[in-house]
């Protein structure tokens, strides 16, 4: 652009005279708001005040956070490392807000600390920076910079320049209180984005979902939360809609990982119409569990060894083909059992003291007892006539003709029929 | 065992060995992990390395549910820890696993459905997290059973498969074949092919449940928090 020969502000019809191949893009307010709020949450990680200027530009309050972060400079590596790649920037650090502003854009980097005479920084601050109207008028008398400005008498300088621009002198160097309306993080979110034209191949979605990622991550970070469950939805360009939950196994916030996941259930789609926008939504989440010093040596390790895998297989089968077997202290043997997560650690009852088979039928199925030949004792199950479900039973291991071995038992309300319960196997 | 080295082999093979379409008999047979030892004695004696490989396919065909043919593995899975459990044809009980003396916490139960069954199979076997993956596979042809026995050799997993008996004829890259029938209450294991196998059949009589159900109480319990005891 610059190369071309055209300036910063030239009109549309001037700079297509000088580039005819020039193509004007419309701003897209929808993305300017998202891009604004992904900075504010990035901040907002950092600090609890933190203020939006314009599109583009905030101020945080950082004088609180320097105890916790360790100083000016962990937390400046902190805010900056969290910037998102490819994200021009230019900071400063000052001790008023408009003071900071002021400085990151004229003399990016520099950090004024809040010494006595820290004004003396600011002394050949460009006025046009502050308030371009009345820098003009300034211009005219021959004051260009600020510290000029301040030595003018101020019943003079209020009637020339305006009241707004004496209250801005005062709110830079700190003379007037200078309040902010701080920002909160929305409590929900949802990401979008809108296609023109419409997308009609998997490879071009991939990086549309990655900056939906990037955003949810920033929000995430702002909430101090963990996805658990994510939503895609993308409308169809006839009309239709795809949408499907990813579960990626283990909580997270990490854009690369939750695409990767992600991916996994994208790539298995075939788009029956092109994309025309796409929509991200978060639906369960959870808060970031402080890490644990486990009792157990190695369950830590076993976790992060086997996290990958179980978020994998989630994603693809769905949360619920994932699980391991969890013993439940009940004697109803149908419910000794359940389905627990597999990175539930809670403890099982002591197995009961009987032989119990390895598999368990889903339900009872009813087999003739003529072919069978009793192994070991008969054992009474008989429990439950406080909770509607009472069960009295006799239980017996079995040897069938095959040389197999079962688990069968009676009812005592029905005595001639046996059912099938598990297999030893 | 050892055959003659790679390089002393034809030239026009060598193309072939690197993209490991053919191996050489020693490397075939070599188990740089070593071995599980199976529990018995007899058995120990007749698999080839003296115990099940910790890596690579096991294939067993069972005559029927309920012959003993997982507690065969008992003392396998006891000693690898964590085991994941794929696609298994009835629900594994919790209280009979405890009962074996494994900790709970250490097993994963995988239910897909039946066409992602092998897609499962390959990306456990690929992570590496589970020293033996049980699986239960009843629809995968040898090119399907090569990728699997692939992943596992190269990750160090025991993969036992096991098969309906009507598959035992199939051709299969497994670095062993078993099938197991009930005798006379005695479990007969024939290992009829394998790497550096001599076919040969022998006769257990395995742990059934209510052995171990009254050495579990005092021995294992509820797995993990009894090592505690057992160290104290």
């Amino acid at each position: 652009m610059l190369a071309a020969g055209i300036p910063l502000g030239q009109t549309l019809t001037a700079a297509r005279a000088l580039l005819p191949s020039l193509q004007a893009l419309e701003p897209d307010p929808e993305a300017l708001e998202a891009a604004q709020l992904r900075l504010l949450c990035l901040a907002y990680a950092s600090s609890a005040q933190v203020s939006a200027v314009e599109p583009g530009t905030v101020v945080l309050e950082i004088g609180r956070s320097l105890r916790l972060f360790g100083g000016l400079k962990p937390l400046l590596r902190r805010i900056l490392e969290q910037w998102p790649r490819g994200w021009r920037r230019q900071w400063a650090v000052a001790p008023t807000p408009l003071a900071a502003e002021m400085l990151a854009r004229w003399r990016p980097r520099s950090v004024v600390a809040p010494d006595p005479d820290w004004e003396q920084a600011l002394q050949a601050l460009p006025l046009e920076l502050l308030d371009a109207r009345a820098a003009q008028t300034l211009q005219a008398s021959g004051v260009q910079h600020l510290q000029q400005a301040v030595a003018l008498p101020r019943a003079g300088l209020k009637r020339r320049c305006g009241v707004a621009f004496v209250n801005a002198l005062d709110r830079l160097l700190g003379q007037a209180p200078d309040p902010r309306v701080w920002f909160c993080p929305p409590a929900e979110w949802l990401g979008q984005r809108h296609f023109e034209p419409e997308i009609a191949t998997l490879a071009e979605l991939a990086p549309m979902r990655q900056g939906l990622l990037a955003e949810l991550q920033a929000w995430l970070l702002a909430q101090d939360l963990l996805a658990r469950a994510l939503r895609w939805e993308a409308d169809l360009a006839g009309g239709g809609e795809l949408a499907w939950e990813t579960w990626p196994g283990m909580p997270s916030r990490d854009p690369v990982w939750l695409e990767q996941v992600s991916a996994l259930q994208w790539e298995r789609q075939k788009l029956p119409a092109a994309v025309r926008s796409l929509r991200l939504r978060v639906v369960e989440v959870c808060a970031p569990e402080a890490p644990q010093q486990s009792l157990l040596p190695g369950a830590a390790d076993a976790v992060a060894e086997c996290s990958p895998l179980w978020a994998r297989l989630a994603a693809r089968l769905g949360p619920q083909a994932l699980g391991r077997p969890q013993a439940v202290d009940e004697h109803r043997p149908e419910r000794a059992w359940t389905q627990a997560e597999p990175l539930d650690h809670g403890q099982a009852p002591p197995p009961p003291p009987y032989p119990r088979p390895l598999w368990l039928l889903p339900q009872p199925r009813p087999v003739a007892a003529t072919e069978l030949a009793w192994v070991g004792p008969a054992e009474r199950v008989e429990t439950g006539w406080w909770d509607g479900a009472p069960m009295r039973r006799d239980y017996h291991q079995a040897r069938r003709q095959d040389g197999s071995q079962i688990w069968v038992y009676r009812e005592h309300a029905q005595p001639e029929q046996w059912f099938l319960h598990g297999v030893f196997a | 065992m050892t055959g003659p080295r790679p390089e002393a082999l034809p030239e026009a093979l060598q193309p072939l060995l690197q993209q490991g379409q053919v191996w050489t008999a020693a490397r075939a047979q070599a188990m740089p992990r070593g071995v599980w030892n199976s529990g018995f004695a007899a058995l120990d004696a007749a698999l080839p390395g003296g115990g099940w490989p910790r890596q690579g396919l096991v294939e067993c065909f069972a005559a029927a549910t309920g012959i003993g043919e997982i507690s065969l593995f008992q003392p396998v899975l006891r000693a690898a820890g964590r085991c994941c459990w794929l696609a298994p044809p009835l629900i594994p009980y919790a209280p009979a696993l405890q009962q074996w003396g494994l900790d709970l916490r250490q097993q994963l139960w995988v239910q897909p459905k039946a066409e992602e069954c092998l897609w499962a199979a390959e990306t456990v076997a690929q992570s590496g997290a589970y020293p033996v993956l049980l699986a239960w596979l009843e629809q995968a042809n040898p090119a399907q059973l090569r990728r699997l026995s692939l992943a596992a050799e190269e990750q160090g997993v025991l993969l036992l498969a096991f098969r309906p008996a009507r598959t035992a004829q199939q051709a299969s890259p497994a670095r062993l074949r078993l099938a197991l029938q009930q005798q006379q209450g005695a479990l007969q294991v024939n290992l009829f092919k394998g790497r550096g196998l001599r076919p040969q059949q022998v006769c257990l009589q395995p742990e059934r449940a209510d052995v171990v159900a009254l050495s579990a109480r005092t021995r294992a319990g509820s797995g993990l928090s009894d090592r505690g005891q057992a160290a104290a």
